[in-house]
């Protein structure tokens, strides 16, 4: 591994930056299904609890809020509040956009399956920070980091 | 070598570990004698009249004091809703998630399971002949209505009707003339609880299936007004209506006049229709309505109100279902009447082909609750009709005061010939009311109650001659503990020298459990007169 530059960024802002996209992106998901009808009709929970829909009204959410940050500047709503951005771990640079989509944005749903019991995830996930790069277990899968924005 | 040995012996124990159908309770021997079904509906006959004839039990008003527990089964479910169907030597039982059980009679091991019902068997356990020979039918809160094979329990068909997005299965089905005749109700009543639901587009009704093949043949809804937007909330949540008008019960069947009875509940949303808290009359060969009567008008309810949602009508209604199925009994001129219990408290007396009121009579206070909740009885020969009241506190809309007990009517004219009430000023636990279904034979009809206690009371004058608490925790014929509580929902069975009730419903403010309770006479004339029984 290469040696890089790290001034990473601190635990308390990713967390706050976390904590706004949490509830972010499912207040603008209840807006949109509102909007869309998508979860109103009796039609929607004709083969039980719509799951597919809710998680599709999710992931539309999270790309309307964020998808435009992720590609230019590689941050969350979020994270560019708090000023952090996310940045490849090898190279410093902004991280790929598919990265950040299919594998780090995976983890995005912990936190509100820690609201159903699944605290221990979370757990799983941030105990990786505790490590010298400062990387959670998303970091890891994804090969990012979080840096402080210029 | 040893290794080889270890794995030997570790790869089939393994095996058998992983095996879901494994269960220590099963029994050593599966087959069943299918002889001598009983009972023939939710209603023991197609008048729903819940009398058993003492061809089909031999516990009567002199030894009833003579049941004690035979075994105890411990359901998986901690809110039965299931109804017994009985052989001479097999209990087919529905164990909510657990599916449909066959029991043996004697020892309550397990013959089969048949899970098929994908985890809600909500009804009561019908049986009818086919050409697969014996079948079972049952239904399944939202995935349907199953006809199931009664030697082997596999699945010979199961079915859902196309014309409700999302119906609910609650109730149980009637056979007759070769069909099963489905009470539908609708999911919506509890989507009504979501505030960004757009409540309510569907309504309750009947639909007719062959019963060999699962065919639907006719489906009657309640409302056959279209839906519209009536309103929005959240600037965009559209609200609809009319809706709801659920069929909760258990039709009753008339067979000389071909002539389907089934009572209504409430609409979810406005505006009301002429069609709920009703009696229909419907032509069981098309499906058309004779007559269709209505007791309660504009009572517009749903789950919504309970939690003060923006679901709820602006006018909310008291809900008084008719959550019991009307009965057919003649009175004392030969008449043949139409009876039906409604949870305002109120029987209702009226003409089969007409829909016209003889007499109303209210006993309780009422409720969302009951009122009269699940079922009542009669005894034709005697002329009564008995009548349960839970008076449960639920939102009890008249002036008088509770009453929980129960209640022996005269056919003809309604007047009261004895009643035996709840001490509701001695209470130190549960409320006692008489919510789930009865039971009535020779001499005696039986009812459990919310708090536990079943009693048998006297047909003469209401006194009790036995009873017994199942309020309490019992070591179980499968080892799981078998803990009874509220009596509600299907009832008590009786059949041949056999007492059977489920003990626990954790719906609606109730108190869970989970014991199958299967009481049996005791002493030397009890086995005499089963003896007699089975040699006929």
């Amino acid at each position: 591994m290469s040696e890089v530059p790290q001034s990473t960024a601190r635990i308390w802002a990713r967390a706050v930056a976390n904590a706004i996209d949490i509830v972010l992106v499912p207040t603008f998901a209840l807006f949109l299904m509102l909007v869309t009808g998508a979860l109103e009709s009796a039609v929607a929970y004709a083969d039980g609890f719509p799951y597919i829909r809710v998680f599709f009204l999710g992931v539309a959410s999270y790309l309307i809020l964020n998808g435009w940050l992720l590609w230019h500047r590689g941050q969350t709503l979020g994270k560019y509040f708090l000023r952090l951005k996310v940045v490849n771990f090898q190279t410093q640079q902004k991280a790929d956009l598919w990265k950040l989509i299919f594998l780090r944005a995976l983890f995005f749903g912990l936190p509100h399956a820690a609201l159903i019991g699944f605290w221990y995830l979370v757990l799983l996930d941030w105990v990786f920070l505790i490590g010298k790069d400062r990387r959670c277990l998303h970091d890891y899968v994804a090969g990012t980091q979080i840096q402080p924005a210029d | 070598m040893k290794c080889f040995q270890r794995i030997c012996v570790a790869l089939p124990l393994f095996i058998v570990l992983l095996l879901p159908q494994a269960y220590a309770e099963d029994c050593s021997s599966n087959t069943i004698d299918l002889d001598n079904g009983f009972p023939h509906a939710w209603g023991i006959d197609q008048h729903s009249t819940r009398f058993v004839s003492a061809q089909n039990t031999v516990v009567n008003n002199t030894n009833v004091h003579r049941l004690e527990l035979k075994w105890a089964y411990g359901l998986q479910t901690q809110s039965p809703r299931s109804y017994p169907y009985v052989t001479k030597d097999t209990i087919f039982y529905g164990d909510s998630g657990a599916g449909l059980l066959a029991l043996d009679r004697e020892t309550g091991c397990v013959k089969w399971r048949n899970q098929d019902g994908e985890g809600d068997v909500a009804s009561a356990i019908l049986a009818g002949t086919s050409s697969s020979g014996l079948t079972l039918y049952f239904t399944s809160r939202r995935a349907g209505v199953f006809a199931v094979d009664a030697a082997t329990g596999k699945t010979l068909w199961h079915s859902t009707i196309t014309e409700e997005p999302v119906p609910l299965y609650s109730g149980t089905p009637i056979l007759a003339e070769g069909k099963i005749f489905v009470p539908i109700s609708s999911q919506e009543i509890g989507l009504s609880m979501n505030p960004f639901y757009g409540c309510c587009t569907s309504s309750g009704g009947m639909a007719a299936f062959d019963a060999s093949t699962g065919e639907q043949l006719w489906y009657l809804p309640t409302i056959e007004e279209p839906a519209q937007v009536i309103g929005r909330h959240f600037v965009f949540v559209e609200e609809w209506g009319p809706s709801g008008v659920p069929v909760w019960s258990a039709p009753t069947y008339h067979a000389e006049s071909g002539l389907l009875f089934y009572g209504t509940g409430e609409n979810y949303t406005e505006p009301a229709t002429l069609t709920s808290d009703a009696i229909f009359a419907v032509d069981a060969a098309t499906g058309e309505r004779r007559w269709v009567r209505q007791f309660t008008a504009g009572d517009t309810f749903n789950m919504g109100c309970v939690i003060g949602g923006p679901n709820c009508p602006d006018a909310p209604g008291p809900d008084l279902d008719f959550g019991a199925p009307p009965l057919i009994v003649k009175n004392s001129s030969g008449a043949t009447g139409l009876y039906a219990g409604q949870k305002s408290g109120h029987v209702h007396a009226m003409d089969p082909f007409t829909g016209e009121v003889f007499w109303s009579k209210q006993l309780g206070q009422g409720g969302y609750l009951g009122g009269i909740h699940w079922g009542i009885a009669a005894d034709e020969q005697a002329g009564l009709l008995y009548i349960p009241i839970s008076d449960f506190p639920s939102g009890g809309h008249s002036d008088l005061p509770p009453v929980p007990g129960m209640f022996a009517l005269n056919v003809d004219d309604g007047s009261v010939r004895w009643k035996n009430l709840q001490d509701i000023q001695a209470i130190d636990g549960f409320w006692p009311g008489l919510s789930a279904g009865i039971v009535a034979a020779q001499g005696l009809v039986i009812a459990g109650d919310l708090a536990g206690g079943i009693a048998a009371y006297s047909a003469q004058d209401g006194t009790v001659l036995w009873q017994f608490d199942t309020a309490q925790t019992f070591a179980s014929v499968n080892d799981v503990p078998a803990t009874g509580a509220s009596i509600d929902s299907h009832g008590p069975l009786l059949v041949d020298d056999l007492l059977i009730v489920a003990s626990g419903y954790g719906g609606v403010s109730m108190q869970p459990g989970n014991a199958l309770l299967v009481f049996q006479l005791v002493g030397d004339d009890a086995s005499q007169t089963q003896g007699e029984q089975s040699s006929e």
